[in-house]
């Protein structure tokens, strides 16, 4: 397993816990996962109590919580392992 | 950032004006209210009535400070985004209003911060031989938003608050302990002048039938998560700077009176501060954000709770739009 697939796993239930709403989002860690405010910050809290990290306003850019890749990616640059 | 030792100053007294018609976010007409309510912790917040404006609720909130110390009162200074009229100032009318002498009046805009901005300034003017100033900061926010979206118009309500910086007293008449000032600390950064502002109505865009079609006269946030990680970051950065050059830390500050923009903006602030949430002065549930009055409103209603003693020490934290931040060390005293 990659590094990124471990994280992708790690994440799972984080984003899973973040999403409000009953409809189910895809697991495709390309798909968009268009995330409400309220749940970018329910997933930061998330993130950061995992991973012992503060986010910035940079790493809280829009781009960074498109797809579950693109948390991955965002959390590897910070240099978290799974 | 800039820090500024005091030496004298004080806020000799405070007070607050809280319209009384109070209305719910479930009242707001938004589809999901309780999502609302969670994403802003704003559970009401009061609005001033159609034939009020931002002077109006300044005037109530400085009256009762007028009648103990207007004698002395050499300059008024009002902060407020949101003044009666986009020109002349709101201050003057303030003076007018409230049967001041003819001293100088003006207007400070410096959103959110507006409170410790003013309070910045009037602690300069009494240095320089002002008796005494009359701070006031007020928003009559809330009737410009019918057009913002929901997790902004879910935000805001309407206030004053005002105070009377001096540098000793006259006669001290009120039980309530006074601040003295040891230090702000105030910034900006214009970089993101954009992320959080009303887009119409001044020189870069005047109002046109354009304009208002297009509903850019309501305030606007950029970027929701990305505005309030901002936010956070305002806050810890004035809060540092203004208390590691007198050599303390959060956990030193008794109590912290903050904007109230949001709570979880505020829980969170608390967390990388460190500082239980509760030793902040919170009203954002009942009040919601005031703009530039909010911190001056928390510290006001924070006396009226018997929530400052004299030898507490206080620290008033503003971060708004502009970006704009301010920071003011106090020391409640006898």
């Amino acid at each position: 397993m990659t590094t990124e697939a471990a994280v992708l796993d790690a994440i799972a239930p984080l984003v899973a816990a973040a999403i409000e709403d009953a409809s189910p989002r895809s697991s495709d860690p390309d798909a968009e996962l268009c995330l409400r405010s309220i749940e970018v910050i329910t997933l930061v809290d998330l993130l950061e109590a995992q991973y012992d990290i503060v986010l910035t306003s940079d790493d809280v850019r829009p781009e960074h919580f498109t797809t579950r890749r693109s948390i991955a990616r965002l959390l590897l640059s910070l240099g978290v392992a799974a | 950032m800039r820090l500024t030792r005091f030496d004298g100053p004080m806020l000799l007294e405070t007070s607050h004006f809280l319209p009384p018609t109070v209305v719910r976010t479930d009242a707001l007409g938004f589809e999901s209210p309780e999502e609302l309510v969670r994403l802003t912790g704003v559970e009401s917040r009061h609005v001033a009535a159609d034939d009020l404006a931002t002077s109006d609720l300044v005037m109530a909130a400085a009256r009762p400070l007028v009648e103990r110390h207007g004698e002395r009162i050499d300059r008024v200074l009002v902060a407020t985004v949101t003044p009666d009229h986009p020109s002349p100032a709101t201050a003057p009318l303030v003076q007018h209003g409230l049967g001041l002498d003819l001293v100088p009046s003006m207007d400070l805009s410096a959103a959110c911060a507006g409170y410790v901005f003013a309070l910045d300034l009037a602690a300069r003017a009494v240095m320089t031989g002002d008796r005494a100033v009359l701070i006031g900061a007020g928003e009559c926010r809330f009737r410009t938003l019918d057009r913002a979206a929901a997790g902004v118009r879910t935000l805001f309500g309407d206030g004053a608050a005002a105070g009377v910086v001096g540098i000793d007293s006259h006669p001290h008449e009120s039980a309530r302990p006074r601040l003295r000032l040891v230090a702000t600390c105030l910034g900006a950064n214009g970089k993101h002048h954009a992320a959080v502002r009303v887009p119409a109505g001044g020189s870069r865009s005047p109002t046109s039938v354009e304009t208002i079609a297009r509903g850019e006269h309501a305030l606007r946030m950029e970027d929701g998560p990305t505005v309030f990680y901002q936010a956070v970051e305002g806050f810890l950065h004035i809060a540092h700077g203004a208390l590691r050059p007198l050599g303390l830390t959060p956990s030193d500050v008794d109590l912290i009176v903050p904007h109230q923009p949001n709570l979880r903006i505020l829980e969170r602030v608390a967390r990388l501060l460190r500082v239980p949430l509760d030793r902040f002065a919170l009203d954002v549930a009942e009040v919601g954000n005031v703009g530039g009055a909010s911190a001056g409103i928390a510290l006001d209603r924070a006396f009226v709770r018997g929530r400052i003693e004299p030898g507490m020490r206080v620290l008033l934290l503003t971060a708004g739009a502009g970006f704009t931040a301010g920071a003011a060390v106090l020391e409640a005293v006898r």
